[in-house]
């Protein structure tokens, strides 16, 4: 999780909730993303996720 | 005049709500086209409120008291804007809930505040309305999001105001702009009829002069709301009557680390400033709270994916007519997986626990609000410690923790650098409101801070105002 999807990952994904952002915003989300990602990876290792149905 | 003293006018008939309204909206005409802190001024409803005040025997607490609101709080028949272009035409049928209850307390609503677009950003620097401009050095950010509220208090454009906080808003100006502000616990105070950020942290809050005019704006808005499903049913405190308690017998417990990782000269400011409330009673102990390097983390894990959700019609249908930088933040939420806000919410879960622990030891934390002086306008990035670091990334430690935890902060000016306020941050447990403000005052009671005030908010730029 910790590379920020591609911008044409991000687009398909944008599509599929019906958002059509420009590629000045992927490009901007992909900044945050970089930062973001890798500290929620870390945060995941320090709370495991619920085993499903708990 | 602090908003308490003006209170205390008003009751005692030396000036009347009407002559109270006319002198904030001469010192706006002549000010406010600087720092631009106002989005809407309501000159004609503020003056035919004062003089209905005329009209009834009642006199509550905040009785003819001039008021200025953040806005993303819903005043009915004036425009909320949440300085974007998407509410720009929203006008509310109904006054939010703070509202009504600023209305019983006999407060005038004067007007609405700048802040950075939808509450989501620590600049007010809104594409749409312009940049609310400190009244200490106009060409440098108020912070935000509740610029405006910080930038009319410091400029004396209100006698008083509320904002709102979800990752620091009331504190963060109210730091840069020489303000005492609290954001109060959260579910202390109603969000109904409050324009959301993320609602697990959203809470409404006084910026003013003082710690006591904190309490006076806290006492009348502060309750549960049956009809705000976050509000919590607790007791309200009599705030005024428990500030003169003093900071004797108070054990504080000081964020070395966040002292440690400020700009040397804001954490000379604030330690002084403890060795203030040390010689006034208060015992002072270093502490290391637990998670607050994971606090903003967890945080962002949870808001990213309630604000996206908030505006996801709009992100569909609007998505041209959000700033930049918001539109930017808003599409993060939608591109994080699910299972991050889950993994937010058991970590807060636990962070709950482990930080509310830290209170059995202290009654209070103490801390820099913000490790550094407000940025010039345009400006995204700081030097701390001969480091460039992004603005909004260096807040993030200093304001998340209590955030997270619900705790009620009080950022208190401390001291001037470089003659630019400085803060002092006090945090108690949840609802504990009134330790925090009872030491806010106890400093205040024994330094002068809050009373300075940058010189664009001298009575010779009111004077200057065309009558």
């Amino acid at each position: 999780m910790a590379a920020p999807p591609s911008p044409a990952e991000l687009r398909r994904i944008a599509e599929t909730q019906g958002i059509a952002p420009t590629d000045e915003d992927l490009e901007a989300v992909r900044a945050f993303l970089a930062v973001l990602l890798p500290a929620f990876e870390e945060l995941e290792r320090l709370v495991p996720p619920t085993p499903a149905g708990e | 005049m602090s908003l308490a003293r003006l209170a205390a006018a008003l009751l005692a008939g030396e000036l009347s709500p009407r002559e109270a309204v006319e002198r904030y909206l001469r010192r706006i005409e002549a000010i406010d086209p600087v720092v631009n802190a106002y989005i809407t001024v309501r000159a004609e409803e503020a003056l035919a409120e004062a003089d209905a005040l005329l009209r009834s025997d009642d006199r509550g607490p905040l009785w003819g008291v001039p008021i200025a609101l953040k806005d993303v709080i819903d005043v009915a028949g004036t425009p909320t804007t949440a300085a974007s272009r998407i509410l720009a035409d929203h006008v509310p049928a109904e006054d939010s809930h703070v509202v009504t209850l600023l209305r019983r307390a006999g407060a005038v609503v004067l007007g609405k505040l700048n802040l950075h677009e939808f509450a989501y950003g620590a600049l007010t620097t809104s594409p749409h309305f312009g940049p609310a401009r400190n009244p200490w050095s106009p060409e440098r950010i108020c912070g935000g999001s509740s610029g405006g509220s910080g930038a009319a208090v410091a400029a004396d454009l209100a006698a008083g105001t509320l904002g709102t906080d979800t990752a620091g808003s009331i504190r963060i100006p109210s730091c840069h702009c020489g303000a005492t502000g609290l954001r109060p616990s959260t579910g202390r105070v109603s969000n109904r009829g409050v324009v959301p950020v993320a609602p697990t942290f959203d809470t409404v809050g006084p910026i003013a002069r003082t710690a006591e005019d904190c309490a006076l704006l806290l006492g009348a808005v502060a309750g549960h709301d049956a009809g705000d499903p976050a509000s919590v049913d607790a007791p309200v405190p009599p705030y005024g009557e428990l500030l003169s308690a003093g900071a004797g017998g108070l054990r504080i417990g000081v964020v070395t680390s966040l002292l440690e990782d400020a700009d040397p000269d804001v954490a000379a400011a604030v330690e002084t400033a403890l060795g203030e409330i040390r010689s006034l009673g208060a015992e002072l102990v270093p502490i290391a709270p637990p998670l607050l390097e994971q606090a903003g983390t967890i945080q962002q894990a949870m808001q990213f994916r309630e604000a996206a959700a908030g505006h996801i019609e709009w992100l569909r249908t609007r998505l041209p007519e959000y700033g930049a930088d918001v539109r930017a933040r808003l599409l993060v939420g939608i591109f994080l997986p699910p299972r991050v806000y889950e993994t937010g919410r058991q970590a807060r879960a636990a962070a709950l626990e482990e930080l509310r622990r830290v209170f059995d030891g202290v009654d209070l934390l103490a801390a820099p609000t913000m490790p550094v002086l407000p940025p010039p306008i345009g400006s995204e990035t700081v030097e701390l410690r001969g480091r460039e670091t992004l603005y909004r990334l260096a807040l993030i430690p200093y304001n998340s923790p209590w955030s997270l935890v619900g705790s009620p902060v009080a950022s208190v000016p401390c001291g001037l650098v470089e003659g630019l306020p400085v803060g002092l941050a006090l945090v108690g447990p949840h609802l504990g409101e009134a330790t925090v403000l009872r030491a806010a005052h106890a400093f205040q009671q024994a330094t002068d801070w809050h009373e300075r005030r940058p010189a664009l908010a001298t009575p010779d730029a009111e004077r200057a105002a065309p009558r």
